[in-house]
């Protein structure tokens, strides 16, 4: 059975002082069943990726509250799944669908994070890691640290091999409208840039984000429509919550598992990817992911990172969007954002962003340090 | 939020690692810490235990010398982090650098 993305919408990301989670469910979620030209009453089923709506907002229920937003009278669920929320969402809706439990589904990811100081949007987030790693006074950027010195020991990386993936991305979001960061930094800004945990300094790290993004999933039913993209594998890996207790630290297993599975499911090779959307909450998570997708050798992601492989103009380019360092990171929207941008690439929608080559593209969202991933990969008809 | 009982009954992991050794393969200097760990900046080491192969524990390191990839510390008892509004005062293990110019 074909699954096909019908609508597809993303709001503005950043610091969005005039809108709370509520104004950001409704936005993306009326725009993407506009976009779809469906009705709310003609959903069956509705599915919100979210992470810190009850920390942040005191609301936990989003399920209940965007089918009254919306006018929907269908069944909701709300999925968490850390950073991985909006992908796992998505996953969820597939899953539904291709149980023959839904035919017409609605997905959402928001998140509404900067009305918390960093110290407690910091906290908030650990709630994605381990106890051990809280009791160390670790972050988010500090779990990332930790590989990124291991991958640079055993690599030679420098630390303007990693910066490199900021200055990309925002290269790519200063073409992005709906970017939180639409300027671009040179690789002597962000090499300089302040240390947050010494490897990764500023311009390594992904920012707190305002912003939601929705995508309406449907059964395909044989007509045929204009600008349709389909969904050829959607995978999921979960992996143990710390990183003591994972083999390498440098790579992904629940990546490189979902990974696998998402390319057998498709049935193409890593070669047949046009364009991806990768998890870079921080720079060595990029280099981390082009490497554990099979896009370079282990080892190789920063070489052929330097070499411009990954942009705008190159083979293979990742991040078009501006990824999570430049467009944002508000963390249960990511990973539907990340599928809306495919989307909107592979309609050739993408405006002064657009990718050359654009037949296939691939979604890749992480939860923690790899506690969760999610892959799809989804192809223009 | 901190307890007293929520300490307590975590003591078993909390202290496990006390007088153990190992050798740091990864660190970092965290410059902004997550709230209740005011004290910023700080190193957090991941450690190689000796005794047992591939297990791996992380934590704090005690003082401000920098560690290096390879040198051997050992688990200590210390504070950790700061009191909570209800005053709660968390203790648990740190690791202290054994010999700083040892990398093997």
């Amino acid at each position: 059975m074909k699954v096909i993305v019908g609508g597809v919408y993303q709001t503005k990301f950043g610091e969005l002082w005039d809108k709370n989670l509520t104004d950001l469910i409704f936005e993306a979620g009326s725009q993407a069943l506009a976009d779809a030209r469906i009705k709310p009453k003609q959903i069956d089923l509705v599915v919100v990726g979210n992470k810190l709506g009850g920390k942040m907002q005191g609301q936990d229920h989003l399920a209940s509250l965007t089918t009254e937003l919306l006018g929907i009278e269908a069944p909701g669920v709300r999925v968490e799944a850390a950073c991985a929320s909006g992908g796992m969402a998505v996953h969820q809706a597939i899953q539904a669908i291709r149980a023959g439990e839904a035919e017409r589904v609605l997905v959402i990811g928001a998140e509404k994070m900067t009305d918390a100081t960093n110290g407690e949007v910091g906290a908030a987030l650990m709630g994605a890691a381990s106890n051990q790693e809280r009791r160390a006074g670790l972050s988010f950027v500090g779990l990332y640290a930790l590989m990124a010195r291991a991958y640079m020991e055993k690599y030679g990386a420098k630390r303007e091999d990693l910066v490199r993936v900021g200055v990309k991305n925002h290269e790519h979001a200063s073409l992005n409208p709906k970017a939180q960061f639409q300027f671009k930094v040179s690789l002597e800004q962000a090499k300089n840039s302040q240390m947050v945990a010494e490897p990764l300094g500023l311009f390594d790290c992904s920012p707190i984000t305002d912003g939601a993004a929705a995508v309406v999933l449907l059964k395909q039913n044989g007509v045929r429509v204009k600008r349709q993209v389909e969904i050829l594998a959607s995978q999921m890996a979960t992996d143990s919550l710390g990183l003591t207790e994972r083999d390498s630290l440098v790579e992904i297993r629940a990546t490189k598992w979902a990974a696998k599975r998402a390319y057998r499911e498709a049935g193409i090779e890593t070669s047949e990817v046009d364009l991806a959307e990768v998890h870079d909450c921080f720079s060595i998570a990029e280099i981390l992911a082009v490497e554990d997708l099979g896009f370079s050798k282990k080892g190789d992601g920063f070489k052929e990172l330097k070499k411009g492989r990954f942009g705008l103009k190159g083979e293979l380019p990742v991040n078009l969007s501006g990824g999570l360092k430049a467009c944002g990171h508000p963390v249960g929207a990511t990973g539907v954002k990340q599928i809306v941008e495919i989307v909107t690439q592979l309609r050739g929608e993408a405006g002064d962003r657009q990718a050359k080559k654009g037949r296939v593209g691939l979604a890749h969202n992480v939860g923690g340090t790899g506690g969760t991933a999610t892959v799809h990969i989804l192809r223009k008809i | 939020m901190k307890s007293a009982v929520r300490i307590w009954r975590d003591r078993k992991q909390r202290y496990k690692y006390l007088g153990v050794r190992g050798k740091v393969v990864s660190f970092t200097k965290i410059i902004h810490g997550p709230e209740g760990f005011s004290k910023s900046p700080y190193w957090v080491v991941l450690v190689e235990l000796e005794s047992k192969a591939k297990t791996r524990v992380e934590a704090q390191l005690v003082g401000r010398q920098a560690p290096k990839i390879g040198v051997k510390v050992v688990g200590v008892m210390r504070r950790l982090g700061v009191a909570d509004k209800q005053g709660v005062i968390e203790y648990g293990v740190k690791f202290r650098l054994v010999d700083l110019g040892s990398t093997t």
